[in-house]
């Protein structure tokens, strides 16, 4: 079965679905275990890829299902953490980060899930409103509100930073995370 | 409405689509500046990731699931013997 999809193909896929994992998560350990879980299950389940449809969609749709489900464990495990969005995660920060990239990257953290998955597809991995709602399972018109929420709400951590607090919505997400520890 | 008047001409489509969302809202049309910064950022961002340099666990593991296949349509077909490969 494996013919239809070459060994080949899905390592081609690897770099888009990783980064999708890591901007869905926040974090590179996370995304690793979440890509890797994807290719094993794509692997045991590719009798149920269409050959000649979008791979890389069928691979984000994968991904995006174990990620709902094990965050839907994880906060049944821990009661309180309603309303602390994964992206309590997104302090993770490199050295050479340009600030103003590393403020955009908080304020993408602060998003809720919903929203910063459908703004990445839309917005940065090239997928039509269609294409997402099909990953995400959802109406094309939810997607559409979600990347618009999305925006907006991006807008306003945005301009909060460039109204002065420049620090805030980093300072608010080290709140935030330390909260969650 | 500049905003979307500017995003129709820029992106007919997506303007479009916005506006079949959400009914004309004067006072929530982002600002062009800020819709430019999300939008660049958001690639920056995103394409960043996809540069990022990969681990080898992951061919590592494709290698394995293909071997491991390959062993068990060979035991499969009782060819243990040869035959079959690449």
């Amino acid at each position: 079965m494996t013919q239809f999809v070459a060994r080949d193909e899905l390592i081609a896929a690897i770099p888009s679905l990783r980064a999708f994992a890591i901007s869905l998560c926040g974090r590179t350990d996370q995304a690793d275990d979440l890509v890797q879980d994807t290719l094993v299950k794509a692997w045991g389940n590719i009798a149920t890829y269409t050959p000649g449809t979008n791979l890389r969609a069928w691979l984000f749709t994968i991904l995006r299902n174990s990620f709902y489900s094990q965050l839907r464990k994880r906060r049944r495990e821990v009661e309180d953490v309603d309303g602390v969005h994964s992206g309590a995660l997104f302090v993770e920060a490199s050295q050479s980060e340009h600030i103003r990239m590393r403020e955009f990257r908080s304020a993408l953290g602060l998003l809720p899930e919903d929203q910063r998955e459908a703004l990445i597809l839309v917005g940065a991995a090239g997928y039509s409103y269609e294409e997402t709602a099909e990953i995400c399972g959802c109406a094309v018109g939810t997607i559409k509100s979600r990347v618009n929420r999305a925006r907006r709400k991006l807008a306003a951590l945005l301009d909060e930073e460039l109204g002065g607090e420049a620090d805030s919505a980093p300072v608010r997400v080290e709140q935030l995370a330390s909260a969650f520890r | 409405m500049s905003d979307a008047t500017n995003r129709a001409n820029a992106a007919g489509r997506k303007a479009g689509e916005r506006e079949a969302q959400e009914s004309p809202q004067r006072d929530k049309a982002l600002p062009e500046q800020t819709s430019q910064r999300i939008r660049d950022e958001l690639m920056a961002y995103y394409d960043g990731l996809v540069n990022e340099p990969l681990p080898d666990r992951f061919v590592q593991l494709l290698q394995q699931l293909e071997q491991r296949e390959k062993a068990g349509q060979k035991a499969e077909r009782g060819e243990r013997s040869g035959g079959g490969d690449k």
